[in-house]
């Protein structure tokens, strides 16, 4: 009887284990728009990027999340300066901005059990000189630090 | 024949150093602290775009919501000659106009087909001359709702402006006559 039990015990658990996720990222685009506000200076609309990492279904001893620009922001040829695109988060992650073929370290902290929740609201300065969409895709990326 | 084959073995020798070298140099530049390497274990992409809207800018004397008053104090007779006007703002009127894209055709037109009032006496807005610079054509306004002052696809900066003047070739009743002239910029 018990030679079944454990089994049926991990068929049961499969499905659970399988939605279980170290990393949550919320939502999977954003779109930020630039106003003019006046002759030299550009407004930036925000942009939330929400952040989760399940620290149980981690190894090792602290966690690491980063960022990588891995498709670069362009419209017809043209590209919007990566440096440009910035963000501000309350800690364990860190205010900074994307840096053209880097990753840029987002946030560490200890791999203790706990579930790790943040926001990055994120902005786009500089200049635009002409009315076009630029599409780029940036990689969040989950590290276990031994 | 001798020669390349020489060569050849030379260039392989050559070549079997380099994976030596290569792992030396990688040692070399590797950090001392190997703990700061991770693990990847998970990945999620983001999707980010970047809206910049068509825009027109444009901005006639002050910036802000101020509204400049542009005054003329006549206390000549008529028909002897032009009185210039003295703004409350800066002097000549700072004209600028811009788009995004910056290179769209703009016009910037005027509506001044309320003449000036007092008592319910008027002075038409043909009595009202400017002269431009930095880009900005000078003429007289004509008393329509929407003539054109200027047309362009580049932007209107710095040095733009107008110094506005009034004929006084009309007998007005006395009287301090106000009206207001409002200016548009558009793109077709």
């Amino acid at each position: 009887m018990m030679r079944w039990i454990a089994p049926i015990l991990c068929l049961c658990l499969i499905p659970f284990a399988a939605d279980a996720k170290q990393l949550e990222v919320f939502p999977s685009a954003i779109t930020l728009e630039l106003k003019p506000t006046d002759f030299d200076q550009v407004e930036s609309t925000q942009g939330f990027l929400q952040i989760r990492i399940d620290t149980r279904l981690l190894r090792g001893s602290r966690w690491r999340v980063s960022l990588e620009l891995v498709l670069p922001l362009e419209s017809a040829g043209r590209t919007f300066k990566a440096q440009a695109l910035s963000w501000t988060a309350q800690p364990p992650f860190v205010s900074r901005n994307l840096l053209p073929n880097q990753r840029v370290i987002v946030g560490e902290g200890p791999i203790d059990g706990r579930t790790v929740e943040g926001r990055l609201v994120w902005r786009a300065g500089g200049g635009i000189p002409s009315a076009e969409q630029f599409r780029g895709r940036v990689m969040v990326i989950l590290e276990e630090l031994p | 024949m001798r020669k390349s084959a020489r060569t050849r073995i030379r260039v392989l020798a050559r070549c079997r150093r380099v994976p030596a070298l290569g792992l030396l140099a990688c040692l070399l530049a590797c950090p001392v602290d190997l703990s700061a390497q991770g693990r990847v274990v998970a990945q999620e992409p983001l999707d980010i775009v970047i809206l910049a809207a068509s825009h027109l800018n444009l901005r006639i004397g002050t910036s802000g919501s101020t509204i400049d008053v542009v005054s003329f104090t006549v206390n000549q007779l008529p028909g002897t000659g032009a009185v210039a006007g003295v703004s409350s703002g800066a002097d000549p009127v700072p004209v600028r106009a811009s788009s995004t894209p910056s290179g769209a055709t703009k016009i910037l037109t005027a509506n001044s087909s309320t003449p000036l009032t007092s008592a319910g006496n008027t002075i038409p807005f043909t009595q009202i001359s400017w002269t431009g610079a930095g880009g900005v054509p000078s003429g007289t306004f004509t008393g329509s709702p929407s003539q054109q002052i200027w047309t362009g696809t580049q932007s209107l900066g710095a040095g733009a402006a107008m110094s506005f003047s009034y004929a006084n070739t009309v007998y007005v009743s006395p009287g301090t006559y106000t009206g207001r002239v409002t200016y548009t910029l558009s793109s077709p």
